[in-house]
């Protein structure tokens, strides 16, 4: 109920206003300390982030700090339970909980010493969820940035609001999306789990490659806006078709979404409703103006000290709906990327490359228990032939391309149609037919001066001394000679002749300050682009 | 109660006993009644000379002029700039009154002429930092979409300031909005715009002039510490129908004077109405369910019971009806649209009473309501869930004035403002999920008697000194929160009907002086201290109509003020040319700043979420006027600051640090100015120009994560400023009737807003990166931003107004 005051008159207005992107502006304090502390009833859920502000690189950042000491305190018996730190997030154990109605708070020694203690917060009982429905809606929420409609689904429930005690709730959600690639290298192919540029190579016209995942590997999303919910007034109601998510409509596949409502104290509402105010509802004209978030840590040793974040205890339950997107007409927000693989003949070095893994991470997971998986329908795990050539995939040495006669010139276990360098002479197949060679004979081999496996035909720096033939040509250097290096008195990388021509002084590596030698400047005498 | 009862008796008797004592002997009063012939308004500040006696005087508000002579023949000279002369003849030998009617000389009269405006009158007048517009300045001045619009044109005048492009509002001299008092003959007006901001409230042809007091305010106003606005209604002084009117984009007026009862009854009725239903659809398709309804209407009656007795009745009537798609889903309601209503419903009754010596007393009981409502309308059903609330206001002013001797007059009242608050009411109708709501209803009266003295010890000196004394008290039924000293709630003392919850005595002087260093020369000073009572509750750029109205109580003091001004006053060219400048310091206390996560929506006790502040704004306002030729204008420079300070001792309370920093309102550069081109009788052209120096506002400290959401942390409030805001506005008016003597005139103007389409920020907002989206602006920040400007491009309008008489 509290929303409708902020309620965006914008839109009002939309005929005559107008938003533009402008460069956001700060005053950036370093070394403000951000403790965020959550306990739940979720086994391994209960989790500790120590951050401080930081400028790095002239970016603005907040950093976690590690080799904090921190202590879970139960407020009633004092018994201390520590958190040991694992990738920046603090965590008890993998079953750890806290039950409804126990009280706690968190002590926090920084490294250099310092502790901070958060207010004692207990936490709540559990209000359960009733039925959860989702619908389509093309017009969901209106965006200012985008321009127009978001289309997706909303997510409601039903629940019996208890009539003794006022109840705050926060709503977020995390969906699950099958993932159509695990990988996508952006001018670049995928080598090693990395997607590697490739300088050298001009002839690589793909705009990007996309790479399947190794196993099935599901996307998780969240929420991005906070939705709270405070039973001020409707106290003891039945609850029903409250909103408590929105799924925007970015791709056709089916969604797996799991509504979390976690019951918190009303402090803790308070603090999610300011920063709903921060982040939600800052663009309209009746905008509430920006004010600072209070939190419930104090400074113990230093109290001065400002101290951002809040512990809170929360108890919370999972729902979740599965909405199948496969048969909608409607126009997706977002689009996939057309399938584009490395194939036999593009102008890219071996090991070819298909798929990557699916690395755990909280943006992807392979790890979905059974009764989740089945809602994404079978996918036949067992014998697999992907080109249908008769030969299993783990048999094939070629699973895209059907080579039912598993032909491998070089028997370098690559089979010839899926292998870009088949005499295995080192010299791919698009390099050979360039420079006049032959791909299925291992003798036959391009004039290649450094051997650096790029051919002098198409390789820019033919003798591998770092100053290209262009260069090396304008220098009246020997392009072919490793040993005939042009004049670079100030050795930037930029011979002498050629800085004349670029007007940059030869005398100096860097000639605008920017810290990129001239040689690697795009822009040498530009000192904001580089 | 009983002991300010007492007093009042006091004051009263006190009126009748100076108005027995100026009974003369033997003298025969001599009346002058000047209008327009045109539109029969009385002319203010008429010139009347007379001789043999080489006496004279100017005419009141009223254009009446009126003098007690021995009997005898006199010749009599009326003067007044733009309308030429006229003589007359009188023989006096009993009381007699003349109706004088000046005609417009159409080859002198240029439009800007001030016609309310007394020549010299700024060197000559004790009162400081008063600004006054008649409506000919006001229907100059180009608007957004042709609107003719009081709130937008003072703007235009030093140390006026709007908060934006939308505003519910002014701000005078670094004030907040809701520190005007605003009032539309005599009635306060507690939301003065339609559609948030976009428009004022008040009925275009009904208006006969503004005056801006924001110095020494005179004693017979108080309740609000900045400034009083008080916008007269034209009185219909007419012997004939008249029909005025427009057609514009917007909305639509029409506006009609008549006689009901020839020299005894006259009534003028006016009304504007805009409905955006249609237009919004087609504008845009988003916008298909938003329905955007305005009216506003002003009716006046004028009774002339006989020469010593007015009795005038002023009705205003403003309804805002809004209804948007849902946006912003309300809890646990689920309906298809926000509608917003909002409602002012002002009553003046005015008397004024002449006495034989000239001098007169005016009463006026006044009633007034402003009811805004947000209706949420349940899906599939019929019912209709409400949020309401409502201001009541009622006052009695009674006010003797003597300005029968030019070297010392006086005037001496008392007012007695009763306000009755409905903070707000949540109202489900037959929803059985919702809980009602009904927040406890705030009585509160405040009782001032006051008295004013204007001297002239001699030619060069004039003084004016004024006493309000103001008596508040917060009334019960009330509830009021206790807080134990850690200020954690401690209960609820209830007090009963009656029964004086809080109360306040304070006197409030004012003080203007004027000495006048040569014919064209003069210096004034000027002191005013002034109380507030009443404030409006909210944390945004402006107020929404809904945000809520407090009085204050135990814990939210009264907010004070005191302002000191100088100022210098030089006339050049026969007047033609006035120069002022004005400085002025004001010390406020007790300024309502909110605290971190303030929600004020139907909370109970809100004073843990307020803070009130130390506030200090000073400024130097320039200002150089042309009032004649061809070409004429306003050229305005302000240099003025407004911070605010908290003192308070636990760190929420505590906005940066308790330091003094810049308030919403802080701009130390303002430049206006208008010109006006005369053409010839057919073509006006006016310019407008508006630079300030942007707004303060808030940008972050640092950021973190939490749960993929970056959040901005703000330490310090108003750390950075807005761009500069600036803006030209340009109007054609094309009056095309040759022959002045027809009945019917019409004319039409147009008007570009925004002429070099300037896109000024409103505010700026983080956003969440989304992506690499705006990355070429956005660079390595955590965080995107946009600006929001409320008018992209120019704005056009054309609009179209008749006159029938």
């Amino acid at each position: 109920m509290r929303i409708l005051k902020y309620i965006n008159f914008s839109f009002l207005f939309i005929f005559l206003s107008c938003i533009e992107p402008v460069t956001p502006e700060f005053d950036f304090e370093e070394n403000l300390i951000i403790i965020n502390a959550l306990a739940t009833n979720v086994p391994g859920a209960t989790n500790v982030t120590v951050e401080k502000t930081l400028i790095e690189f002239g970016d603005y950042k907040s950093k976690p700090i590690s080799g904090c000491s921190i202590d879970l305190i139960n407020s009633d018996t004092k018994e201390r339970i520590p958190f040991s730190e694992n990738e920046d997030i603090y965590y008890i154990s993998d079953e750890f909980k806290i039950l409804p109605g126990t009280r706690w708070e968190v002590e926090v020694t920084l490294p250099d010493g310092n502790i901070y203690r958060s207010t004692s917060e207990q936490a709540p009982a559990i209000v359960s969820i009733g039925a959860i429905y989702s619908e389509f809606n093309p017009e969901m929420i209106y965006d200012e940035v985008y321009g127009g409609y978001i289309p997706g689904d909303i997510i409601k429930i039903d629940f019996q609001d208890p009539a003794d005690e006022k109840n705050f709730y926060l709503f977020q959600y995390r969906a699950y999306q099958e993932e159509m690639y695990c990988k996508i290298c952006e001018e670049s192919i995928l080598r090693d789990g990395e997607c590697l540029e490739e300088p050298n190579n001009p002839f690589l016209m793909n705009k990007y490659f996309t790479y399947i995942c190794d196993q099935r590997c599901w996307k998780i999303t969240y929420n991005n806006e906070i939705i709270v919910f405070d039973d001020e007034f409707t106290n003891g109601k039945d609850i029903s078709k409250l909103l408590v998510g929105r799924v925007p409509y970015e791709t056709k596949q089916d969604i797996l979404v799991e509504i979390i409502n976690i019951n918190i104290s009303e402090n803790a509402y308070n603090y999610y409703k300011a920063i709903k105010d921060l982040v939600d509802n800052n663009s309209g004209l009746n905008a509430p103006l920006p004010t600072a978030l209070v939190g419930n840590f104090n400074g113990i040793t230093n109290p001065e000290s400002a101290v951002l974040g809040r512990f809170t205890a929360g108890s919370s339950e999972i729902k979740s709906v599965f909405i199948p997107r496969n048969d909608r007409s409607a126009r997706t927000l977002g689009n996939i990327k057309l399938p584009s693989s490395e194939a036999y003949g593009d102008p890219i070095p071996n090991p070819m490359t298909y798929e990557t893994a699916c690395v755990e991470s909280p943006n992807r997971t392979s790890l979905l228990s059974e009764e989740k998986r089945v809602l994404f329908g079978e996918i036949d795990t067992g014998d697999l032939d992907l080109d249908k050539d008769s030969v299993l995939d783990q048999d094939d040495n070629c699973i895209t391309f059907p080579n039912p006669d598993q032909a491998d010139l070089d028997t370098d276990g690559v089979g010839d149609l899926c292998d870009n360098d088949r005499d295995g002479d080192g010299y791919i197949l698009y390099y050979e037919n360039i420079c006049d060679s032959n791909d299925l004979d291992a003798n036959q081999t391009p004039v290649d001066t450094d051997l650096d496996f790029i051919p002098d035909c198409v390789d820019t720096d033919d003798d591998n001394d770092g100053y290209s033939d262009e260069f090396e040509g304008i220098a009246e250097s020997d392009p072919l000679d490793v040993d005939s290096l042009p004049l670079d008195t100030d050795q930037d990388g930029l011979p002498d002749a050629v800085e004349s021509r670029r007007r940059t002084d030869p005398n100096n590596p860097d000639t605008d300050g920017d810290g990129v030698k001239d040689g690697e400047d795009d822009y040498p005498r530009d000192p904001n682009r580089s | 109660m009983k002991r300010r009862k007492t007093i009042l008796t006091l004051f009263q008797g006190l009126f009748f006993l100076v108005s027995i004592s100026s009974i003369l002997a033997q003298e025969y009063s001599l009346t002058l009644n000047v209008s327009d012939i045109e539109n029969s308004q009385p002319l203010e500040g008429v010139t009347v000379l007379l001789s043999p006696c080489n006496c004279g005087g100017i005419t009141n508000s009223s254009g009446i002029f009126s003098k007690r002579l021995k009997g005898g023949k006199y010749n009599l000279l009326v003067e007044y700039l733009g309308y030429g002369s006229k003589q007359l003849t009188v023989d006096l030998n009993s009381n007699q009154s003349f109706k004088v009617e000046m005609q417009i000389e159409e080859e002198q009269l240029s439009e800007v002429v001030l016609l309310a405006q007394k020549r010299n009158q700024n060197v000559e007048t004790p009162q400081m930092g008063v600004l006054e517009l008649n409506v000919r300045d006001l229907i100059k001045v180009p608007t957004v979409m042709g609107e003719f619009d009081v709130l937008k044109s003072i703007t235009l005048m030093a140390g006026v300031n709007s908060s934006g492009d939308v505003s519910n509002g002014v701000s005078i001299r670094g004030g907040s909005l809701d520190q005007n008092l605003m009032l539309y003959d005599g009635a306060p007006v507690f939301n003065p715009t339609h559609l948030f901001g976009l428009f004022s409230v008040f009925t275009p042809d009904a208006i006969s002039g503004v005056d801006i007091y924001r110095a020494n305010i005179p004693a017979k106003y108080g309740g609000r510490i900045a400034s009083v606005i008080e916008i007269k209604v034209k009185n219909p002084y007419t012997d004939a129908l008249k029909i005025e009117g427009g057609i514009g984009l917007i909305s639509n007026r029409l506006t009609i004077t008549a006689p009901l009862i020839k020299d005894k009854l006259m009534l003028t009725a006016g009304g504007r109405s805009g409905f955006s239903d249609l237009l919004f659809p087609l504008l845009i398709p988003r916008l298909k369910n938003t329905r955007a309804n305005f009216t506003d209407s002003t009716v006046k009656l004028l009774y002339l019971l006989n020469s010593y007795n007015q009795l005038s009745y002023t009705n205003f009537l403003s309804n805002d009806f809004y209804q948007l798609d849902l946006i912003s889903n309300i809890e646990n309601i689920v309906s298809s649209s926000n509608q917003y209503d909002f409602k002012t419903r002002n009553h003046t009754i005015k008397w004024l009473h002449t006495f034989e010596n000239e001098t007169n007393l005016t009463s006026r009981l006044i009633y007034s309501t402003y009811t805004p409502q947000n209706l949420f309308p349940e899906i599939d059903t019929e019912n209709i869930i409400r949020f309401e609330s409502q201001i009541q206001y009622t006052s009695l002013q009674s006010e003797f004035t003597n300005s029968k001797n030019k070297e010392l007059s006086y005037y001496s009242g008392f007012e007695i403002k009763r306000y009755q608050i409905s903070p707000g009411a949540l109202n489900p109708g037959n929803a059985n999920s919702i809980n009602p709501v009904i927040l406890n209803t705030e009585t509160g009266y405040e009782s001032s008697v006051y008295a004013n003295l204007d001297w002239n010890p001699n030619p060069n000196l004039a003084l004016s000194a004024g006493l309000r004394l103001t008596q508040f008290s917060l009334l019960g039924p009330f509830d009021e929160a206790q807080y134990d000293s850690n200020g954690l709630f401690d209960g609820v003392m209830s007090f009963g009907a009656q029964e004086t919850v809080s109360s306040y005595l304070n006197p409030e002087p004012r003080l203007g002086i004027n000495y006048k260093l040569g014919e064209d020369t003069s210096v004034k000073m000027s002191y005013a201290r002034i109380f507030q009572y009443l404030q409006n509750i909210y944390n945004t750029n402006t107020p929404l109509p809904t945000s809520r109205w407090k009085l204050s109580d135990r814990y939210i003091s009264p907010q004070k003020n005191n302002t000191f001004g100088l100022g210098f006053y030089q006339n050049f060219l026969n007047s033609k040319l006035e120069f002022s400048l004005e400085g002025y310091y004001r010390k406020t206390d007790n300024n309502l700043t909110y605290r971190p996560g303030a929600d004020f929506f139907l909370s109970e006790f809100i004073e843990k979420e307020i803070t009130q502040a130390e506030g200090k704004s000073y400024g130097l306002e320039l200002s150089l006027r042309k009032n004649l030729g061809k070409v004429n204008g306003i050229f305005n420079y302000t240099w003025s600051r407004s911070l605010l300070k908290t003192n308070a001792v636990d760190p929420i309370g505590r906005i940066n640090n308790n330091n003094w920093y810049a308030s919403d309102f802080d701009r130390p550069h303002t430049v206006n100015a208008t010109v006006n081109f005369e053409g010839d009788r057919y073509n006006t052209f006016s310019f407008n120009f508006v630079g300030q120096t942007g707004r303060p506002y808030t940008i972050a400290n640092g950021i973190f994560e939490t749960q993929n959401v970056t959040i901005p942390i703000y330490l310090y409030r108003n750390n950075s400023r807005l761009p500069t805001y600036h803006r030209l506005d340009f109007s054609w008016k094309i009056a095309y009737s040759k022959d002045p003597k027809r009945r019917f005139k019409g004319d039409w103007t147009f008007t570009v807003y925004n002429l070099y389409s300037r896109n000024n920020p409103y505010n700026i907002y983080y956003t969440q990166r989304n992506g690499g989206l705006d990355g070429d602006v956005f660079l390595g920040s955590p965080l995107g931003a946009y600006e929001l400007s409320i008018l992209k491009g120019a704005l056009v309008s054309l609009s179209y107004n008749f006159k029938f008489q």
